[in-house]
């Protein structure tokens, strides 16, 4: 053997002895990668979303758990088969099939998603929303050796996005609520300065001629109606302003008792009757006696009414027509207020009870106004447990307007005796007299009047003396005990608010000088522009016997003034 | 498409460096300076060409391309196998005298003065784990199994596989050209197969972005003009090397007898993925190929390999053992310029604009 032969027989003896070392690192690094192999199958198998991975025709290879789950397959059933048939989606809006993201990575060799909205169909028909990605998977050389497709449940997902979008969507309309909100308030307080400035206008311009004193008698006349009529009117709304502050805030107290509501509505229709004779319109009335009674606030109720009817006469042309009904239908007392006038767009009849609005909210609107009527009438109405609804047939084709209240289910109950005193009350009240009417004379009737405001005092001092009053006037508390130390007047009328002592303290004061002397109390009422419920509600528990609020009525005046000196005189007999 | 082209790695290195080193061992720091211009010169030279990927010539690679790593081991001995080749001489390895077996230097050592003088992308050349593993003698070291001796080898190579890739070789090319030669000695193919295993368990520690940055160059030597086997038919090789998990493969063709019929082979064998560059040029050829001629080889490449898959090299290093001064620097960078030139027409020709 040659040099050359033993050399390449040492080489092929070394190499065959390496290969048996290189057999063994070599099974020890399939060993290795049998081992990594495993970890990466425990992996995918603990992993939290979905694994499915196929061979290069698409069949099934391996699937984990989550997949197990989800399609209703167990891996055993589902190997070999073909993915389609394991993983079969659709499109959750057009339930058509989705092109299997798997097989297209098979096909495309591109990584893809699911479009959305996709579903699983499980091998029991569970539906589950899914959201996936599958991927060719590539020998090191880039060979597609198959695809894995990885999804997961999002069923808990949507659930949220959709509960995200409801409160965006929710919170959305509450900004656009308020937004529009916002603007009725904006257009509110413009009509409230206008309207509330209207009434001034007549009230300051008449003033000023009067006291230039160049006036003729009939213009002077004509100066004071005016005056007059425009302070009515300003009374009338911020009327309506507080009434809507006290439902708001939930402090109107309804005093309840038993009402006929065709006591009301024949007082109510009295007091619009002037107005209507104004645009001859005719108010037709139908009330059925046997409606029975309600039980409810007379002044609040008479309230409402008078709000539909003046609503009525307002929106309805010359030589119109209102009817007024009232019957009983079923366990309830219905009035009705049907007139021909301008009727109310479809639009708007959904709203004709919100607050501040206004079928017409331009500064160039025909009627006057604030917006608040039909927004009271709503609200006293179901403080009554009372309906209102409106209907139309639409612009130019009239209203009518329907309440309905529950009727008492006796015929008569204690203290309607007074509901109807209330109720002439609220009728003096409103009627429109240019002299005041004196029925109770107070004839040697002396009475004290507190109030700290001079030109209110000279106006009550005017109003009972017409009345035949004998008036002591004081200007502020300290006066008032000194006057009543020396006349012992009959009555009281005192304002609440003066400085130094307010009338609160007056009271307290006469009070507790009565109590020491034994001498019978000065029946007192308070006169305040502290008009608020629970204002009335004070003065009561001081120590006044009844609460007006400013401006007051000189007919309602005079009245509550003769009932307080009456009670003197029945106790002094 | 542009088709790629990458020189084999060496080239000669100047007479004066060779006689600078004469007998003296080749790490003598006197010698930096002679080392630096050589790899400067190189690099210039090599860009000169057009050539869009260099490597630093193997200058430093002070014995041959095979040793480099573990010559001056105090654990080894001169005394190991000898390669023969045709034209009469051997080349002969060290033999590992004991454990452990560890590299004396790496390739990518000889990275950072490169790739600071070149200004297009360096690639870097490595010996293969089955070259080395021939290392150990055929009787078992006391002390240090063949199977230690194994991890150690894998562990050493892929650290220095890792270096290069990390420092930013543009490919870094595991030289295989016993695996012919193991063919030669054992017509079986057991030898190879071992080889093909060894390698590929050095492979496989790579992930298949790095391994497409790996490449593995076989030829049938080229030293002093001869080759060392050439005679064994490429279709005992070419089906076992593609199973070597590389994404390059540097395969001499420009020499080869019968082109045609390798091409069909490497067709038949290669993988999707693969980079198959071809040998265009012959360093032991002493005639200087033309452009037309390299253009032409191109063409007939690509009637068998996707043009998507195909690249351009030279056969063989221009010097793999550093004393080998039968090709001039004159001429491989001639031989290099034609394959730069030849394969720009080939590519412009396949439909490069």
């Amino acid at each position: 053997m040659s040099t050359k032969d033993n050399e390449e027989q040492l080489l092929r003896s070394v190499a065959e002895q390496n290969a048996q070392s290189i057999n063994l690192a070599r099974r020890r690094a399939e060993e290795a990668l049998r081992k990594q192999s495993d970890w990466l199958r425990v992996t995918l198998s603990s992993i939290g979303d979905a694994v499915i991975s196929t061979d290069v025709e698409g069949r099934v290879t391996f699937m984990n758990r989550v997949a197990e789950a989800l399609t209703g397959w167990s891996e055993a059933e589902a190997m070999g088969r073909s993915l389609t048939e394991i993983f079969h989606i659709l499109n959750e809006e057009s339930r058509q099939p989705v092109e299997n993201p798997a097989l297209r990575a098979l096909s495309s060799v591109t990584i893809g998603g699911l479009a959305n909205h996709t579903i699983l169909i499980a091998k029991d028909g569970t539906e589950w929303p899914i959201d996936d990605s599958a991927a060719p998977i590539r020998s090191e050389q880039g060979e597609v050796l198959g695809a894995v497709l990885v999804f997961r449940d999002i069923s808990e997902r949507k659930r949220m996005e959709l509960e995200r979008e409801r409160l965006v969507a929710s919170a959305q309309a509450a900004q656009k609520e308020a937004e529009h909100a916002n603007r009725l308030k904006d257009e509110f307080l413009a009509t409230a300065s206008h309207e509330l400035r209207t009434p001034l206008t007549a009230v300051v311009g008449w003033s000023r001629m009067l006291r230039t004193g160049k006036l003729d008698a009939e213009n002077s006349a004509r100066a004071l109606e005016a005056i007059e009529r425009n302070a009515t009117l300003q009374t009338k709304l911020i009327d309506d302003l507080l009434d809507v502050s006290r439902i708001i805030t939930g402090k109107l107290i309804l005093d309840r008792r038993a009402i006929e509501m065709a006591h009301v509505l024949n007082d109510a229709v009295i007091t619009v009757r002037p107005a209507a004779d104004a645009k001859n319109i005719t108010i037709v009335t139908s009330f059925d006696a046997e409606t029975g009674p309600v039980l409810g606030d007379a002044n609040r109720l008479q309230q409402v009414v008078w709000n539909l009817l003046s609503n009525a006469v307002k929106f309805t042309p010359k030589n119109g027509r209102i009817e007024v009904g009232l019957e009983r239908v079923n366990s309830q007392a219905e009035i009705s207020v049907r007139d021909s006038g301008e009727g109310i767009s479809s639009e708007f009849l959904p709203y004709v009870f919100d607050r501040f609005r206004q079928g017409d909210g331009k500064s160039t609107r025909l009627h006057s106004g604030l917006g608040l009527g039909l927004a009271i009438v709503r609200q006293l109405v179901e403080l009554h447990g009372g309906t209102v609804n409106a209907h139309s047939d639409g612009p130019g084709r009239g209203a009518t307007f329907k309440l309905q209240l529950p009727v008492l289910s006796i015929k008569s109950v204690p203290g309607s005796k007074t509901a109807a005193r209330d109720s002439t009350l609220t009728s003096a009240r409103a009627m429109d007299g240019l002299s005041i009417e004196c029925p109770p004379r107070l004839d040697g009737v002396c009475v004290l009047v507190v109030d700290d405001d001079s030109d209110t005092r000279q106006m009550l001092k005017a109003v009972l003396s017409e009345c035949q009053a004998d008036v002591i006037i004081a200007a502020s508390a300290a006066e008032a005990i000194e006057e009543i130390e020396r006349r012992k007047p009959d009555v009281l009328v005192s304002d609440l608010g003066m400085p130094e002592q307010d009338g609160y303290e007056l009271i307290k004061k006469v009070r507790g000088m009565e109590s020491a002397d034994h001498t019978a109390g000065i029946p007192a009422l308070a006169l305040t522009a502290y008009a608020k419920a629970e204002d009335r509600v004070r003065a009561l528990a001081s120590g006044y016997q009844v609460h007006l609020s400013k401006p007051v009525e000189p007919a309602e005046f005079v009245l509550v003034v003769a009932n307080l000196a009456s009670r003197r005189q029945g106790r002094d007999e | 498409m542009k088709i790629p082209t990458e020189p084999i790695g060496s080239i000669p290195r100047p007479l004066s460096l060779l006689e600078a080193i004469g007998d003296r061992d080749g790490t003598d720091p006197a010698l930096n300076p002679l080392y630096e211009s050589a790899i400067r010169d190189t690099i210039e030279r090599f860009e000169a060409t057009g050539s869009p990927v260099v490597t630093d010539g193997e200058q430093r690679k002070y014995h041959n391309f095979w040793t480099y790593c573990v010559h001056g081991l105090e654990n080894t001995a001169p005394d190991g196998f000898k390669i023969p080749f045709s034209a009469g001489h051997t080349r002969r390895m060290l033999r590992l005298t004991a454990g452990p077996f560890r590299y004396k230097r790496t390739a990518d050592s000889y990275l950072d003065l490169a790739m600071s003088y070149a200004h297009v992308p360096v690639k870097q050349a490595v010996i293969s784990p089955s070259a080395l593993s021939l290392m150990y003698p055929p009787e078992e070291m006391p002390g240090y199994t063949r199977e230690q001796f194994i991890e150690d080898l894998l562990r050493e190579h892929e650290a220095e596989v890792r270096a290069c890739l990390r420092k930013g070789a543009h490919k870094v090319q595991i030289d295989f050209t016993e695996a012919r030669l193991a063919i030669k000695i054992d017509p079986s193919g057991n030898l190879l197969q071992s080889f093909i295993d060894l390698n590929n368990l050095a492979l496989s520690r790579f992930n298949g972005e790095e391994r497409m940055r790996i490449g593995v160059h076989t030829c049938p030597g080229g030293d002093i003009d001869s080759t060392h086997s050439a005679e064994v038919d490429y279709a005992d090789l070419l089906p076992h090397l593609f199973q070597l998990m590389a994404g390059n493969f540097y395969i001499a063709l420009a020499g080869e007898k019968n082109r045609l019929e390798v091409l069909k082979m490497i067709r038949a064998h290669m993988k999707p993925g693969h980079r198959v560059f071809v040998g265009v040029v012959s360093p032991i050829d002493p005639r200087i190929e033309t452009p037309e001629e390299v253009c032409e080889r191109v063409l007939e490449a690509a009637e068998y390999i996707p043009v998507a898959q195909l690249g351009t090299t030279d056969d063989c290093g221009f010097s793999p053992f550093s004393d080998d001064t039968s090709t001039t620097r004159d001429t491989a960078f001639a031989k290099i310029q034609a394959r730069v030139a030849g394969t720009a027409m080939a590519s412009e020709l396949l439909g490069d604009a």
